[in-house]
């Protein structure tokens, strides 16, 4: 298992399938998990399986539709409902890796994450080390969504990424990440070109 | 197999029928009512000692009886403090049941407390009581059954919702639950079950009045027809004939009968509850009601019977506190008025089936293979096992 002291637990496996996850935290837990944040889930076997949140998904149910068509809830009401109802945030994760003996692979894992296994956030150490490797092949997990906003997930990734190798003075890992997207959407003009406006954008931030 | 679907379509018009009749002439029956209420209620001392002659006459009464303000009036919402306290009791219950494996009776009592002013969220709690075996069988060695088991919980939830008051929370502190706080609608428990029920009740109520406390009882929808009753002692008291109603079985509920009178947000007119039995204790606790219109609309009234302890009804101003905060607490459910306090406790306490079997499976695991305990289901049980019913 690759040692990682921040680590920090986000919430539990509800579902899972080779290529994507999904995990529920309480909301009161929801201020450590972001869009496009790398996370991590540690097996039994000492394996991990890694994942980027791709959506941040707020329940409802019938006593929470009601209450939005009230005229007006009183604050302790609003943090009832935050706060003590049993309604999971849903996390959802998009895998993009595993980590066997310590070796980082950027293919799909063998088997999915078990239900209530913890979903932890990775550290900017291992965020670095993650996404440094293999020639940053993990990208074409993210360029393979299909109705998802790849766009906006990429950006939000690389934008986190990019701060935690630009603080290791690596400035030439967002090169890179850039080429390979490029490399990627090669035969996808239109995708490519909306990408490419983001990626403006990100380096104008 | 489901309902014979063609049986009852065959009887569904004869009883659409008869529910739009019904309900026609019980809104006959209303308006004479009214009527009879407005020349009542023209003298309301004379009402009071009307009812109170009654009271002293007869061995066995249930009726409205008004207070000191006047029956035809009623009455705005006021502001409510900054901070107070609101804490609410709801519980369910598993009912012994000899077709069980194993015969048990458990009390889920979901408490909810809220300090508004505190922008905190509540604090929430659920007490889960399994009952003792000598809790569940009666007397006579039979199992007790869903009314015993019910007393049971309403005392619980009462003594309960009493221990979450401590004096870091802020005044006022009212206590809500569902259903009436006067024990005598549940009619089939009598004798020393009865009388020690109320007992407590009454005792639990001296402790809450020395310390401030207050508590009401919610009833939603209330079927109770305490102001007819008291109209027909009217009656009786000064030898009028009752009015002619359409029906011998017609029972006009003081919903309906209230209904017009009182607008959205306003309460009634304060009565209190005239609850004669014979083998009751002499330190019951007495109550006091007031309608309440938890409606927004004025086309669409809907009333909730609250029910307090005499001695609240006794100072306006705590009325008053009791009838706004119950009414804010309702509309935050506005599309279907009903205290949200309350709702939540329901939420927390309401036990499941699934639930029901678990508990079952952890008692069972607890009893040695070698005991030679015999714990078996009735092959009823089974049966309706293997259906899934």
């Amino acid at each position: 298992m690759i040692e990682t002291r921040k680590s920090i637990p986000i919430g539990k496996l509800l579902r899972a399938e080779n290529s994507n996850f999904v995990a529920g935290c309480r909301v009161s837990e929801l201020d450590t998990p972001a869009f496009g944040a790398l996370v991590k889930v540690s097996l039994e076997d000492k394996s991990e399986i890694y994942g980027l949140i791709t959506n941040i998904l707020i329940n409802d149910d019938s006593l929470v539709r009601q209450l939005v068509s009230g005229v007006s809830i009183p604050t302790e009401y609003v943090a009832d409902n935050r706060y003590n109802r049993n309604l999971p945030v849903e996390i959802h994760v998009l895998t993009v890796g595993y980590a066997q003996n310590e070796q980082i692979s950027h293919r799909l894992p063998p088997r999915p994450p078990l239900s209530l296994d913890v979903l932890q956030l990775c550290d900017d150490e291992e965020l670095c080390r993650f996404t440094s490797l293999n020639d940053q092949a993990y990208l074409r997990h993210i360029l393979r969504l299909i109705d998802q906003p790849v766009e906006e997930l990429l950006a939000a990734h690389l934008r986190q990424a990019k701060k935690c190798h630009d603080a290791r003075n690596e400035p030439e890992w967002y090169q890179g990440a850039c080429q390979k997207i490029i490399t990627l959407l090669r035969d996808d003009y239109q995708r490519l070109t909306s990408v490419l406006d983001v990626l403006t954008e990100l380096e104008h931030e | 197999m489901p309902l014979n679907y063609a049986s009852v379509d065959n009887s569904a018009q004869k009883y659409a029928e008869q529910a739009l009749k019904w309900q026609a002439q019980n809104q006959e029956n209303a308006k004479q009512l009214r009527n009879l209420y407005a020349e009542a209620s023209a003298d309301p001392r004379r009402l009071r000692e009307l009812i109170e002659f009654a009271e002293q006459e007869q061995n066995t009464l249930y009726a409205a009886k008004p207070l000191n303000e006047d029956p035809l009036r009623s009455f705005p919402i006021t502001a409510l403090p900054e901070k107070y306290s609101l804490i609410a009791a709801d519980g369910s219950q598993i009912v012994p049941s000899r077709h069980r494996s194993l015969q048990f009776g458990l009390v889920n009592v979901g408490l909810f407390k809220v300090c508004f002013g505190s922008m905190e969220a509540p604090e929430i709690k659920l007490v889960s009581t399994l009952l003792d075996y000598e809790e569940i069988v009666a007397e006579d060695g039979t199992l007790l059954g869903e009314d015993d088991i019910s007393l049971n919980r309403d005392l619980k939830e009462r003594s309960l919702i009493r221990d979450e008051v401590n004096p870091q929370i802020p005044r006022p502190v009212l206590t809500l639950t569902d259903g009436p706080l006067d024990l005598f609608y549940r009619s089939n428990i009598k004798g020393a079950t009865a009388r020690k029920a109320q007992q407590q009740v009454f005792d639990l109520d001296q402790e809450m009045q020395k310390e401030g406390i207050l508590s009401a009882g919610y009833i939603d929808k209330p079927g109770s027809a305490l102001i007819h009753k008291m109209l027909d002692e009217y009656c009786r008291g000064l030898g009028l004939s009752k009015p002619e109603l359409n029906s011998k079985k017609a029972q006009v509920s003081d919903r309906m009968l209230l209904a017009k009178i009182i607008k959205p947000s306003e309460r009634s007119a304060l009565f209190e509850i005239v609850s004669k039995q014979a083998g009751m204790s002499s330190d019951r606790l007495k109550v006091a009601f007031f309608y309440l219109n938890v409606s927004t609309s004025e086309e669409h009234p809907w009333l909730a019977r609250v029910e307090i302890p005499l001695w609240i009804a006794e100072s306006p101003e705590l009325v008053a506190f009791i009838h706004s905060a119950i009414y804010q607490d309702a509309q935050v459910l506005d599309s279907h008025p009903y205290p949200y306090s309350l709702h939540r406790s329901h939420e927390l306490a309401i036990v499941k089936q699934n639930e029901v079997e678990e508990l079952e499976n952890i008692l069972l695991s607890k009893i040695p293979p070698e005991s030679g305990f015999i714990a078996t289901r009735s092959n009823k049980a089974h049966a309706k096992e293997l259906t899934g019913k």
